[in-house]
């Protein structure tokens, strides 16, 4: 029978792998369409990190630096508001991506991040966006179109959501 | 892609407290080279070295050559590059020199004719035992001949710089082939709290440092040549070795121009060259402002805002605990300090710790 120390320490050492991870990477939507060979320089740029449930990732209105991928656990986005208090706008699953607004624009956090149960996140920052451009170009320009189009997305549920309520609004007399 | 700073910028905040940290930032820093100095030469010159050549290392990788290949590549260029330099520049140095020996009567004369005001008001000064023994020292450090290399003491003497520069290297080909998992290795260590925040630091802080050193060794290369072109068609002597100090000395803020341009001036003064004191002067004045103006504010810009009384502060402890190298370290240190720390407080106050 195997110790559980050495189960473990493998399991650990076999989902660090490289080529397991740019695996795991080709199968992420965000991901689409960059080159496995490109795919391997992002998994040697990514930071892998381990949360506990009820951990925060990062804080509403801190500054933010770059985006996380989900490879395990859920993940819930907060809003913090002086007047409804904490709002839940998402639970985010495995395979999603969150806080990629910041890899851009270094601003503050919009929305706070807190795992929901024990998570492995891997984290995508700004200086690794530096050091891509710089290396691997392509690999760059794909992913900040990857990221534009997310964005764009994002924009236009939004929007939708708005005119909903606008609509709503006008319905009940506002 | 649209960023709303410039990563160069300084930060944000208040000016009390940055001074308190940087004063706080000498003293530990005082503490840490005064006690270790012989063991962080080699570190601080290698990460320097690193910092200095990662764009080359970059553009390799991009071109598809493995890292480590490159990093030896770039490494084994510039050993070659330096050992045919100093090949070239080896017997060429020991001519002037020896140029420099034979004609050291006539400078001393020469300069003792220029000083005689000077010494006479010294005589007043300093006790006359004293005065001739500092004349006498003088006399015969300038009456030496023969090689630097007289003997084996001297080579010997020699050999912990070469320690110094292999050690260096060592440090800076570990760290450009292997840097980004060490750094890794690193940040892994880091609790969550505080993990993006340190990411964020080290990251500006090494833009800072690369932006300031490499516009930095832009700036001296710049200012060597111009400095010995300059020098050469005023028919200064030794104007490639003048030129290569000047260039050297440039890189120490306020200090480094003006004990850059001394050696030339003094040159005339005590007629080794027909061309006149004032216009050497002029000339190299000229080139000084032509490197404010024009060459600073294109290499090296604003990437490091040092206030003066901390350059000086920090050329003089560099000088007194590391030589000339330590005086050429001093101002890169305190900068590289001086943008961790202020990062640092605006990262704390940006995530929210303090």
């Amino acid at each position: 029978m195997t110790s559980p120390i050495w189960t473990d320490l493998l399991a650990r050492l076999r989902s660090n792998r490289p080529d397991r991870l740019v695996e795991w990477l080709h199968k992420i939507p965000f991901l689409e369409g960059v080159h496995p060979r490109h795919l391997r320089q992002i998994a040697r740029l990514l930071h892998r990190r381990s949360f506990e449930p009820g951990e925060v990732v990062f804080r509403q209105g801190e500054i933010g630096s770059g985006m996380y991928i989900i490879q395990t656990g859920l993940v819930r986005i907060v809003s913090e508001d002086l007047v409804r208090g904490e709002v839940q706008l998402a639970v985010l699953e495995p395979g999603h991506v969150f806080g990629e607004m910041a890899l851009l624009d270094h601003a503050s956090r919009s929305a706070s991040a807190v795992c929901q149960t024990e998570s492995v996140l891997y984290g995508f920052f700004e200086g690794d966006l530096d050091q891509l451009e710089r290396t691997r170009p392509q690999a760059a320009a794909r992913l900040l179109r990857n990221l534009g189009l997310s964005l764009a997305l994002r924009l236009r549920h939004t929007n939708e959501r708005l005119h909903e309520v606008e609509e709503g609004s006008a319905r009940a007399g506002y | 892609m649209v960023r709303p700073e410039s990563v160069l910028a300084p930060p944000r905040g208040d000016k009390i407290l940055f001074s308190v940290w940087i004063l706080l930032m000498v003293v530990v820093g005082l503490f840490a080279v005064t006690s270790a100095w012989l063991l962080l030469t080699p570190l601080i010159v290698g990460y320097l070295l690193s910092v200095l050549f990662s764009p080359v290392c970059e553009e390799m990788d991009r071109r598809g050559i493995p890292r480590t290949l490159g990093t030896a590549g770039i490494l084994v260029s510039i050993v070659g590059l330096l050992g045919v330099a100093l090949a070239w520049a080896t017997p060429l140095a020991f001519a002037q020199i020896q140029d420099f020996r034979s004609h050291s009567e006539a400078y001393l004369q020469q300069a003792s004719l220029r000083l005689s005001g000077l010494l006479e008001l010294l005589e007043r000064l300093v006790p006359a035992r004293e005065l001739e023994q500092a004349r006498t020292f003088a006399i015969q450090r300038l009456k030496q001949q023969g090689s630097p290399f007289d003997s084996i003491q001297d080579l010997l003497d020699v050999l912990p710089l070469l320690e110094t520069i292999v050690l260096s290297l060592v440090v800076a080909f570990f760290l450009l082939a292997r840097g980004a998992e060490v750094r890794k290795s690193f940040l892994a260590m880091i609790p969550n709290r505080y993990f993006e925040m340190t990411l964020r630091l080290l990251h500006r802080v090494q833009l800072q440092t690369a932006a300031y050193l490499r516009g930095q060794a832009m700036d001296s290369i710049a200012n060597g040549i111009l400095i010995t072109g300059t020098l050469t068609v005023l028919q200064v002597p030794y104007a490639l070795f003048l030129g290569c100090f000047a260039g050297l000395a440039n890189a120490i803020p306020l200090l480094g121009p003006i004990a850059g341009g001394i050696p030339a001036i003094a040159l005339a003064l005590v007629g080794a060259t027909t061309t006149p004191w004032w216009l050497i002067a002029i000339a190299l004045l000229a080139i000084h402002m032509l490197d404010n103006f024009l060459i600073y504010p294109a290499t090296v810009g604003g990437s490091l805002h040092l206030p003066p009384w901390v350059v000086i502060l920090g050329v003089a402890l560099g000088s007194h605990l590391g030589g000339i190298l330590g005086m050429l370290l001093a101002v890169p240190l305190i900068g590289l300090a001086r943008g961790f720390i202020l990062e640092l407080h605006d990262n704390l106050r940006g995530f929210r710790i303090l």
